[in-house]
């Protein structure tokens, strides 16, 4: 029997979507303060993984699933608990820069206002502390008010990840956040995930294997909806334990 | 057997030196004896000056389809203006000023404010039942329905109902709203009538516009914590905004110029309703008035039913105008 002591654990998942078997027998977990990669070639199931831990494939009509997802102890899939409350604790970022068609300031004031918080002051506080922790502030302080859709892809991003971040969750899930991004902001946006996980729990979906090498502590290899190797980060670089693996960080599989 | 014979004919055709390019330069090349010796008679220059002419015609067929396109406006606009800009900027009574700020007189001299505000009223009210139906009515098809069976019926019922004949409509709310549910003529009547009319077109670019809206913005909402309805509500609808409203001022467009649907809901009146039912409340509209005051055999009433045309292109080109300037501000701003 192994005690758990990590924020998020996955026990034995499977995934089907209609009759077709996603996710085959998962079991993993996500270390506090971490930044877990789950990389693997298209269509492996990483994404389904991800969007499993916040149940955004509730939404989705033939959904079904066997196994465990504990979060802080409990089954996020409990009839008790709130898929509500799940998600203001687990934010997400997503792979195409999603704004709110209103200001940047608005964009930001969304999620506390579903949550409760109304005061103005403590609403400026929190839109300023969220851009500058994802290092948007300087950038964009002068223009609070200016629509988002007018920033620009990267900034955009950025203000995804503060929107994200206004609900202060302690797990943060990105899934390919900046696979729609020039290089420059691509780099910006793995600096600030680097700086981010001192404070958050982070799950990183990557198909991209220097991404996961350059930014996480430890990685999963999803392969055909099987987790094929799960590991500190460094190990599988230097020495994967399965040829598949292998195969994929050499770019002969994905 | 006949796909054969099709091949056989094909053959000879496809290597004739008249098919341009290809054809001739092949025949140059093999020197086929379907084409003998003629393939190296035949000049690139030739080819050249041949597919130009043929280039040249199609774009001379294309600028006269345009022209016949854009004529019938420009002779609208012209005839109207002939017709009608006398009434309207002319000194005489119930002209100029007074042509939309008096309501008629004996003899029916004198302005048309009546159908002015009582096109206005029928829209606004036309716009307060059919709006709100409309869109939560696509926002239910949309967000909450999924592909299936219920979806299909309520599209496939819009779809019908904007392919019925406006006067259909008016014998619609005459059986039902005047004389069913006996709310006699009048604003109402005339009113709810229109509405019906609106509703296949907010219905189907409302849709439309919360089609458009990406899926990932409905997803950052959810992801955040909020309910299905904040988000629909606060993001989806937002994001669709200029497009519903784009489908409103279309839809406003097309009742405020309907005469059969309120040639038996509406009653007609000379001047402005009173009520919302009851006598008081029959009113004149635009349309109608144009209808009558064209059939009357009195001649200054033609040039008045003129002068009332321009009124009413000006106010469908007004709200044109600002339903094309929205549209064209969301293309910018979203995505």
């Amino acid at each position: 029997m192994i005690t758990w002591t990590n924020q998020i654990e996955v026990h034995d998942l499977n995934t089907w979507f209609g009759s077709k078997h996603i996710l085959k027998g998962i079991s993993c977990y996500f270390m506090d303060n971490a930044v877990t990669a789950i990389m693997g070639p298209s269509g492996c199931g990483k994404s389904t993984l991800l969007r499993t831990i916040n149940r955004l494939n509730d939404m989705i009509g033939n959904f079904r699933m066997t196994g465990k997802i504990l979060f802080e102890g409990e089954d996020i899939y409990s009839a008790e608990a709130s898929v509500y409350e799940l998600r203001k604790r687990i934010g997400m970022v997503f792979q195409r820069p999603n704004p709110f068609p209103m200001s940047v300031r608005d964009n930001i004031k969304y999620g506390p206002k579903l949550h409760g918080v109304h005061d103005e002051d403590q609403l400026d506080k929190i839109v300023e502390h969220s851009l500058r922790r994802a290092a948007l502030w300087d950038e964009v302080k002068d223009e609070l008010d200016a629509p988002a859709p007018n920033l620009s892809g990267g900034q955009q991003q950025r203000l995804c990840i503060a929107r994200a971040l206004s609900v202060d969750p302690p797990v943060l899930l990105m899934d390919e956040p900046v696979s729609s991004l020039d290089p420059i902001s691509a780099g910006k946006i793995e600096e600030l995930i680097v700086t981010l996980k001192e404070d958050y729990t982070i799950i990183l979906v990557t198909h991209n294997v220097q991404q996961a090498f350059r930014v996480s502590d430890q990685a999963a290899f999803l392969y055909m909806g099987e987790l094929v190797e799960f590991d500190e980060t460094s190990h599988i670089a230097e020495a994967p334990s399965d040829p598949r693996t292998e195969a994929f960080i050499t770019g002969r599989i994905g | 057997m006949r796909v054969r014979a099709m091949r056989k004919q094909a053959k000879p055709l496809s290597e004739t030196p008249e098919t341009p390019p290809d054809g001739a330069g092949r025949a140059l090349h093999t020197g086929s004896p379907s084409t003998p010796g003629k393939g190296t008679v035949f000049s690139k220059k030739r080819v050249r000056s041949a597919r130009m002419m043929k280039d040249s015609l199609f774009k001379v067929l294309l600028a006269v389809i345009s022209v016949v396109i854009v004529l019938p406006f420009f002779l609208i606009l012209l005839q109207l203006a002939s017709a009608g800009l006398g009434e309207v900027l002319g000194s005489g009574l119930g002209q100029g000023i007074q042509f939309i700020d008096t309501n008629p007189g004996p003899g029916l001299r004198g302005g048309i404010l009546n159908s002015i505000v009582g096109s206005i009223a029928l829209s606004a009210l036309a716009g307060a039942v059919g709006i709100p139906v409309s869109v939560l009515g696509a926002v239910y098809i949309n967000e909450y329905t999924r592909p299936g069976r219920v979806k299909n019926a309520i599209e496939f019922g819009a779809d019908v109902l904007a392919g019925i004949p406006s006067i259909v409509f008016g014998a619609f709310g005459l059986a039902l709203l005047v004389g069913g549910l006996g709310f006699g003529f009048g604003l109402f009547s005339g009113g709810v009538t229109l509405a019906f009319m609106m509703i296949p077109t907010i219905l189907r670019t409302t849709e439309e516009a919360l089609r458009a809206v990406p899926v990932s913005l409905r997803e950052a909402s959810l992801a955040l914590g909020a309910t299905k309805w904040t988000t629909t509500w606060k993001v989806t609808i937002r994001a669709a905004f200029p497009g519903i409203v784009t489908g409103v001022l279309l839809a406003f467009g097309r009742v405020i110029g309907e005469t059969a649907p309120l040639l038996f809901t509406s009653g007609n009146s000379l001047g402005e309703p009173t009520s919302l039912f009851g006598p008081g409340s029959w009113v004149a509209a635009l349309p109608y008035t144009i209808y009558l005051y064209i059939s009357d055999p009195r001649d200054y009433l033609k040039a008045k039913a003129q002068g009332t045309a321009v009124i009413l292109l000006i106010i469908v080109l007004t709200v044109d105008v600002i339903a094309n300037y929205i549209s064209r501000k969301v293309t910018r701003r979203l995505v």
